[in-house]
């Protein structure tokens, strides 16, 4: 498993970057300008390179010719919102692009989406003994299928990706359920229960009182 | 139809009429002499032979009269060999008592003859013939008789219509030579138009490079030169719209990717903050980050709007000391790591809104220190010249290189742009300051050599004291 390149001159936006993906546990290298990043390219090998367009020195679409011989596929972010430079990109060989601003849920989705489908992560995580495939939105324990519903799995996947921190009862709702949903937070309580049960996570998936709920990270 | 064509058309047109009439009418001329002539003859003749018969024919019998004629008419043919008399003879009520006529001339036309009276002459037209009838009354006989004499006139018929047929030819000759002439002549004429139409859709077709070479010393070749001129400051607009539409692309994108940058940092950091509980370290680095971001979001939004307000160019000009401005950005920057040094007048005053001329002047020592000057210095000089007062900001950093100079004040436009970032700098600085410049009436001009520093400078009107 080799690292993730971060091209982005913006540090503020790189170590957005670099925090979001290791909540997935993917390793980054962060080049903050266009030489740089060419130098990083040649010394090592990437598993993705996320590149910003607007670069200092050498820009994102010169970069490409760099990248291109490695096979190192690539995602784009830009602030550029035109259609042309959109297919200027995508032309010079680049898998995707994320125009800025994203959310970081937004980039990690695509960044793991990507890694999964070209075959360099597992298509399938495990955590604490439920074997979890995104692709598929299934779970499993010792190979027996877990049935969980739409939200139980967006919910279960929120929980995988922040596992080890304690997420905000509110936001966690909104992330879920979207911001003009009807239901109420009583809603949330009801499905974490659920999930608890379906997994067999009595102890690791933890509430804490007035803040939210908490997913352990496997030591 | 070409313009070529219809020259030739009215040319040809033209002349063919001229000609043809001119001909026809020579012709038609010339034969009416040769008829008067004619007449002149045969009347002669007729009146001859008229004697001739009134007297053989005096104290007669009707009855020997045809016998009388045939006889003078054999006689008459024997002894001439041209306009030989050939006529006939009427009584009284139109009875014929001799005919010698060929059938080509009927009774009727003989009958139209003897009507016309003595001093009319009738052509006659028949079977390929061309006879000329002569009327006349026998006088001094004890009957009334009248005779009908024609001539055979056919040779000087045909004379005239081969006059008409060689015309004709001649016509046609001169017809095809001229056409010919009148078609290559207006093309030739016609040339420069047409290498204004080729023109004209080269242009119109938005094509550069469109003009024509005319040199017929007339109207045309002014108008060629004209058409040359509008070609060129069409091209010269086009190039300027060209030029502006680039520099506003070049705008936006910068503008977008100014914004777009910190609102991504800010939303992602606030996401991540409000969504799980993080370690304080990372939750220190998120916040502070937010914080710089919206700094820089502040400050850019204050400096477009300054910069907008400048467009609108409202100004309050007053006497403004220069040495005092000096002052003012000085005591601007307390913690101004580098030394900041006066030259030259301290007594100038120019006339400048204060605040702006400030603004200006802070905003270029900022730049110039951004260059990092290798003896740490940065100097205001202030000299009186022919135009006024000149207010320059020196340093001895590291320069800008020549092909950046046309675009450094563009907004948003950076030598080196992760650099600038870092000093907090937004790419508005140098455009604020060309714009406060601009309304002062002075351009922002700038001498710089890369690796040996930068001089910026305006030309202030000085105050009236």
């Amino acid at each position: 498993m080799y690292p993730v390149l971060i091209v982005e001159d913006e540090a503020a936006i790189a170590d957005l970057i670099e925090d979001t993906l290791a909540r997935l546990d993917y390793p980054c290298v962060k080049a903050f300008d266009g030489e740089e990043a060419a130098t990083c390219i040649e010394e090592q090998t990437f598993d993705l390179i996320l590149l910003d367009v607007m670069l200092p020195g050498i820009d994102g679409f010169a970069l490409m010719d760099y990248i291109r011989p490695t096979g190192t596929p690539v995602i784009f972010l830009t602030a550029r919102s035109s259609v042309e430079d959109l297919v200027r990109g995508l032309k010079a060989g680049a898998y995707d692009y994320i125009l800025k601003p994203f959310a970081p849920e937004e980039l990690l989705a695509r960044v793991d989406g990507l890694m999964r489908h070209m075959g360099k992560r597992s298509r399938s995580l495990t955590v604490w003994g439920v074997e979890i495939h995104p692709d598929l939105r299934t779970a499993s324990r010792d190979g027996k299928p877990i049935g969980l519903t739409p939200r139980e799995f967006d919910l279960l996947m929120m929980l995988v990706t922040n596992r080890g921190m304690v997420l905000y009862r509110d936001t966690l709702f909104e992330r879920v359920w979207g911001l003009d949903s009807e239901a109420s937070t009583r809603t949330l309580d009801i499905h974490i229960s659920r999930l608890r049960k379906k997994l067999g996570w009595e102890h690791q998936l933890r509430s804490v009182p007035k803040v939210g709920y908490l997913l352990e990270a496997e030591r | 139809m070409k313009f070529a064509a219809k020259l030739t058309v009215v040319i040809s047109t033209f002349l063919c009429a001229a000609l043809s009439l001119g001909g026809s009418w020579t012709v038609q001329q010339n034969f009416a002499r040769v008829r008067q002539d004619l007449l002149r003859q045969r009347s002669r003749r007729q009146l001859y032979d008229r004697y001739a018969l009134e007297t053989a024919f005096a104290g007669q019998t009707e009855e020997s009269l045809s016998i009388l004629a045939a006889r003078y008419e054999a006689e008459q043919r024997a002894l001439t060999t041209e306009g030989a008399p050939m006529f006939s003879l009427f009584g009284e009520n139109g009875t014929v008592l001799y005919s010698d006529l060929p059938h080509s001339i009927s009774y009727a036309d003989q009958q139209q003859a003897l009507a016309a009276g003595e001093t009319e002459a009738t052509f006659l037209q028949g079977e390929g013939q061309y006879f000329l009838l002569l009327s006349t009354p026998l006088r001094g006989l004890d009957r009334p008789l009248w005779m009908v004499s024609a001539y055979d006139v056919t040779p000087q018929f045909r004379e005239r219509d081969r006059q008409l047929g060689q015309q004709l030819l001649l016509q046609l000759a001169a017809m095809a030579l001229t056409g010919a002439a009148a078609a290559l002549a207006s093309r030739r004429m016609t040339r420069p138009l047409r290498q204004l139409e080729e023109a004209s859709t080269a242009l119109s077709e938005g094509k550069s490079g469109a003009w024509v070479d005319i040199a017929s010393r007339d109207e045309l070749e002014q108008l060629g030169d004209t058409f040359n001129r509008m070609a060129g400051a069409l091209e010269d607009q086009m190039d300027l719209l060209r030029q502006e539409t680039d520099r506003q692309k070049r705008f936006v994108a910068a503008f977008t990717h100014e914004l777009k940058t910190p609102m991504t940092a800010i939303l992602g950091y606030s996401g991540m903050l409000r969504t799980a509980e993080l370690p304080p370290e990372r939750r220190l680095r998120a916040v502070n980050y937010i914080y710089h971001e919206s700094t820089r979001l502040e400050a850019l939004c204050r400096e477009l709007l300054l910069l907008l307000g400048l467009e609108k160019g409202e100004l309050q000009m007053e006497p403004v000391p220069v040495f005092s401005v000096y002052g003012e950005v000085r005591r601007s920057l307390p913690e101004w790591p580098l030394r900041l040094e006066w030259q030259g007048e301290q007594q100038a005053v120019v006339q400048a809104d204060r605040v702006l001329l400030a603004t200006l002047v802070r905003n270029l020592v900022l730049n110039a220190a951004a260059a990092e000057p290798k003896d740490n210095t940065v100097t205001v000089r202030c000299d009186r010249c022919d135009e006024g007062i000149r207010l320059c900001v020196e340093d001895r950093g590291k320069g800008i290189p020549a092909e950046e100079l046309p675009h450094i004040t563009e907004p948003f436009y950076r030598v080196d742009k992760s650099r600038a970032r870092e000093k907090g700098g937004n790419g508005l600085g140098l455009s604020i300051c060309a714009m406060i410049a601009r309304l002062h009436g002075s351009p922002l001009e700038l001498d710089s050599r890369e690796g040996e520093g930068t001089r910026v400078w305006v030309t202030l009107k000085e105050a009236k004291p």
